[in-house]
């Protein structure tokens, strides 16, 4: 359900947020801030989950993003526990290179589906503006984030089996 | 006579003499307010009243506040109410008035070409959610006559093709995606090439197989060529911002900027006279 709110959202609303051309990706935020405290598994997951629904929302090349998410969050899940968590400072450099590694990862699929973009282009245009923005907006949801997901485990350890 | 009958007549005379000059006073001064006296009495007066007069309007305010703050409040409460409401009322207005210009221009559009036929105006609900794509969801399908790869506009100019269909709504490939292809032509000097997108998000398009020694200036106008059978021909697309040699050597390559503003598309008119 979150992840077809946030999909609705990024479809309609972040349109008007759009800087140097390019939107915030929320779903790759999500996938990274839950890889980043979950680790591999849930990553995986929730990257190749979110992406399928955004597959499925767009109805072409289907697998593309489930593919691209799916792959960041594995990436960024095996950094579990390696990384301070309490606080955003390593999650938003993480979160800019797993952006890094998402476009990269789309543009090699576009390339194999037949989409020519120009390569220097697409880093200049796309990868790069978008590292940066969804990077800034890690240091915004990381933290609350991190907040529900220890609320949630309180909530929990709590309820008797 | 004694004593004490003489003080009794002393007072009595006393008395009738003031009471005398009394009246005498009062008819003396019946007429005129203006008279030495009376202006002095004002004069000595007048601070002291007008101090006390604004002792009482301070004071009935001051009631006027205690007995009537509720009533205050709650009037203040409704005015604010009110405020909101209106401001809300004059921003759906603005809201309106904006899409009542917009609708205005595609209908001139519409009677400025007739030639281009019936079209149906549309309003874009949503769009591609990521940054590599370009395509619109709009508001129009096959219960409004809308099939696939009808032409898409604006009054500025080109948007794309629609790619898919259903019942009530449709998704238009924007000319911006990497994947839309349109045959283009310079205005001017009549120069065919392929006008392709580069990205969803990035607002410039490229034209593509030019040869390098083809007169292309910046500022051109660059319309559809018509060929290829999917776009009528004339319908403006964009102009030119930059010419620039391609890699190979023997074309150049063209950057367009399109008229249309496809990063704030609201409304658009599906061409149902096209795409056959």
């Amino acid at each position: 359900m979150v992840v077809g709110a946030v999909l609705l959202l990024e479809a309609t609303g972040l349109n008007f947020l759009r800087v140097a051309n390019v939107k915030p990706d929320l779903l790759l935020i999500l996938t990274v801030c839950h890889a980043y405290l979950r680790g591999p598994r849930q990553g995986a997951a929730l990257g190749l989950l979110s992406g399928l629904a955004q597959d499925l929302y767009t109805g072409y090349y289907l697998g593309l993003n489930a593919v691209a998410k799916g792959a960041v969050g594995l990436a960024v899940g095996a950094l579990e526990g390696k990384l301070y968590r309490e606080g955003p400072h390593l999650a938003v450099p993480v979160a800019a290179l797993a952006t890094l590694f998402h476009e990269l990862i789309f543009f090699l699929g576009l390339r194999y589906l037949g989409v020519a973009v120009p390569f220097g282009f697409a880093f200049v245009h796309i990868v790069v503006p978008a590292c940066v923005y969804n990077a800034a907006l890690t240091t915004l949801g990381y933290n609350p984030y991190h907040r529900l997901l220890q609320q949630l485990d309180r909530r929990r350890s709590v309820v008797p089996r | 006579m004694g004593p004490a009958r003489s003080s009794y007549l002393q007072r009595l005379v006393l008395a009738l003499t003031i009471l005398g000059l009394a009246l005498y006073v009062m008819r003396a001064t019946a007429a005129s307010l203006g008279n030495p006296v009376t202006a002095l009495a004002h004069e000595l007066l007048g601070p002291v009243k007008g101090g006390i007069t604004e002792v009482g309007r301070f004071v009935s305010q001051k009631t006027y506040f205690l007995l009537s703050w509720r009533s205050l409040v709650r009037e203040n409460e409704e005015l604010r109410a009110e405020v909101g409401r209106l401001r809300a009322e004059v921003a759906e207005l603005t809201e309106y008035r904006l899409e009542n210009e917009r609708l205005k221009r595609l209908l001139q559009y519409r009677d400025a070409a007739p030639g281009r036929g019936p079209l149906v105006v549309a309003r874009v609900i949503a769009r591609d959610p990521g940054n590599w794509f370009g395509t619109v969801t709009i508001d129009r399908g096959s219960a409004d006559a809308v099939r696939r790869n009808m032409t898409v506009v604006t009054p500025d100019g080109l948007v794309g093709r629609v790619v898919a269909v259903r019942a009530h709504t449709s998704d238009v490939l924007l000319i911006t995606d990497p994947r839309s292809s349109v045959g283009g032509l310079i205005q001017e000097t009549r120069i065919p090439g392929v006008v392709e997108g580069l990205a969803g998000g990035f607002g410039l398009l490229r034209m593509l197989y030019i040869a390098k020694d083809a007169p292309v200036e910046v500022g051109q106008t660059v319309i559809t060529s018509g060929l290829g059978g999917l776009f009528p021909k004339g319908i403006p697309v964009g102009t030119v911002a930059e010419v620039r040699p391609e890699g190979s050597g023997l074309f150049q390559v063209v950057v367009v900027r399109p008229f249309a503003q496809l990063n704030r598309l609201e409304e658009v008119a599906v061409l149902l006279g096209t795409g056959q």
